[in-house]
């Protein structure tokens, strides 16, 4: 085994729980709470040592719609296990409604993501953000003004800003050698920038990983665990 | 260099036996060209999609195959060139390569079951190459001329107990920003551009090539103070190269390779200079940090440093003994120790032969020309 070299892993959750959502929501509900294990298992396996891992979750439907368009929790500490319930009691909690028209608030949502209190602590850490959504997003422009106060100024005025902090390194605790990004969202705006675009992402065209197969989830995995 | 003595040395560690993505090391006199030792380790993050293994059963990685593909291509590519102008061999290593890699991915079912995934970190066939290519010069000094070629994190050093810094890297990372970030150049079934430098080194001086599992879990004083303790408590070569695997593969997270062409004088003359060599660095070692944080600082029971480790780093030394070296492995291949099952980080193959029989035996294997490593797979 590997001596020395402990690994610092913050994951971030965007989930879509607007109503288009519940077909899939307790999908999502459960591949988030199972998540965290199986990456585990999967660093295990390589004999890579997690020294703290730690998840946080953002919830969004729409800023112009909802009261409650953007709900986020702090990190919850999994490794060691000290918050995995209450991490495990938060997803459990959230439940599909509202949303309003199609596009829905995933760029804010990234947005506070990326403004996470992401951890710098020891040698190796990786930072990495899974969003979940079946739909297209409002552009940030349309919504300025919009933005729950709590979050307006973790939220970017453009998808140039939001761009610009991911590949730029700009403005955030994120880290750019940390940075790793999974995308379960459909073939449409930005997803299809972002996705083919961004540094460090994986994106599976899906309705928030509807039809996700086995194997495609395992590389997923891999692609995870082999770069940390 | 004694006339039994080989010339170039490698090993190979996996972390898990029979999925590592390091392809076994290149080390190889290619005739009319020069010695030539090179390592290729497969990327297990841009590379993870699983894909048939050359046997058509079973599954392995991308990364898997790029890696021991480029390496067969790569020998082939030397062993044919035949002639001493190495000018031009960059562009026909680029173009075999990825020739190499591409028709891995034309193949049926070369792109893996789960062609829906998209994203900037998956590529296809995705391998680091660092390769050297040493020879004498013409000069009357007897320097040796080395063209180094690289993509990715891989690397080349130039290994010379002569000189104040023992340990010198000839290839510079290609990476996004440095230390753990992503690599910016590599190559795949898409592309590969080689970076190319060319260097005249002293006779006496080895070169040696490493992937990241060998260099990213120590430091680099921590790399170059291994490779000279273990010189001077070895007898033979084979049991330095044993006694460098071991240690680092005790700490590195991920596969190693390791290749290594001796200079003159070979081993006996590297020896000598390392003892001289360690009087020195012996001074200065103990103020490396030893915190339990520190990733790079290992103490072993008979650091040169020991009796200046507090009570807990003492523990810590105890519990990681420097495992005696009493055997060496051979698998009857000139200057290849390969490795066995079981022998991954912290394990160490079964005592087969006392030293100096093992050793002789190696000996008697000797040949003028050292036979290819080539990889159990075939290329294109």
């Amino acid at each position: 085994m590997a001596q020395g070299v402990q690994y610092h892993l913050d994951l971030v959750f965007c989930i879509d729980v607007t109503g288009s959502m519940t077909p899939v929501i307790d999908l999502v509900k459960d591949k988030v709470r199972k998540f965290p294990h199986d990456l585990k298992d999967a660093l295990a396996a390589k004999d890579k040592l997690i020294n703290t891992f730690r998840i946080r979750v953002i919830a969004f439907r729409d800023c112009a719609n909802d009261s409650d368009s953007l709900v986020a929790s702090d990190f919850f500490t999994v490794e060691p296990s000290t918050d995995l319930a209450k991490f495990e009691s938060f997803v459990s909690g959230l439940a599909a409604a509202g949303g309003g028209d199609e596009p829905e608030s995933a760029l804010e949502a990234l947005g506070v993501a990326q403004a996470s209190n992401w951890t710098h602590e020891g040698d190796k850490q990786r930072h990495v953000i899974v969003m979940f959504t079946d739909a297209s997003a409002h552009k940030l422009e349309s919504r300025v003004g919009e933005v729950p106060s709590a979050f307006r100024d973790q939220v970017p005025a453009s998808l140039d800003e939001l761009t610009d902090r991911w590949d730029g390194n700009q403005a955030v605790r994120l880290k750019r050698t940390a940075r790793r990004l999974v995308i379960f969202g459909p073939d449409a705006y930005p997803w299809n920038v972002i996705g083919d675009a961004w540094g460090q992402t994986v994106w599976l065209p899906s309705q928030a990983g509807k039809g996700l197969e086995d194997v495609e989830y395992k590389t997923i995995l891999d692609t995870l665990q082999n770069s940390i | 260099m004694s006339t039994d003595e080989k010339p170039i040395h490698c090993f190979m560690t996996e972390k898990r036996l029979g999925f590592g993505e390091d392809a076994q090391p290149l080390g190889r006199h290619a005739e009319g060209v020069g010695d030539v030792v090179g390592v290729f380790d497969g990327l297990g993050g841009a590379g993870s999609t699983q894909v048939l293994d050359d046997n058509e059963i079973d599954m392995c990685s991308m990364a898997r195959l790029a890696s021991r593909h480029t390496s067969t291509t790569v020998d082939q590519v030397l062993s044919q060139w035949g002639k001493d102008d190495l000018s031009g061999v960059s562009l026909r290593l680029e173009a075999a390569i990825v020739q190499s890699l591409k028709k891995l991915a034309e193949r049926p079912g070369g792109k893996g079951s789960e062609p829906r995934l998209r994203g900037t970190i998956l590529h296809p066939y995705p391998t680091t190459v660092a390769l050297a290519v040493v020879r004498p010069s013409k000069d009357e000094f007897r320097n040796r001329w080395v063209k180094v070629l690289w993509a990715g994190d891989s690397r080349i050093y130039a290994f010379d107990p002569s000189r104040l810094i023992p340990l010198q890297a000839l290839t510079r990372d290609h990476s996004e920003s440095g230390g753990d970030a992503a690599l910016s150049r590599y190559a795949s079934a898409e592309r590969l551009e080689l970076d190319e430098r060319d260097y005249l080194l002293p006779a006496g001086a080895s070169v040696i090539a490493m992937s990241d599992g060998c260099y990213g879990y120590m430091s680099h004083f921590r790399l170059m103070y291994l490779l000279l303790t273990q010189m001077v408590r070895s007898r033979y070569v084979e049991e330095w190269i044993e006694r460098v695997k071991r240690a680092i593969s005790k700490v590195a997270g991920d596969d190693t390779s390791f290749a290594i062409t001796l200079g003159e004088g070979g081993f006996k003359a590297l020896q000598e200079q390392s003892e001289a060599r360690l009087d020195q660095l012996e001074a200065i070692a103990h103020i490396v940090e030893t915190s339990p944080s520190n990733p790079y600082v290992l103490p072993h029971d008979d650091s040169a440093y020991y009796e200046l480790l507090d009570e807990d780093d003492r523990r810590r030394a105890a519990a990681n003994p420097e495992p005696p070296i009493d055997i060496v492995v051979n698998d009857g291949s000139s200057g290849y120790i390969a490795p066995e099952a079981g022998s991954v980080a912290g394990e160490i193959p079964v005592a087969k032969a006392p030293l100096d029989t093992a050793v002789s035996s190696m000996a008697s294997d000797t040949t003028e020309s050292l036979p290819s490593i080539t990889p159990s797979i075939t290329g294109d």
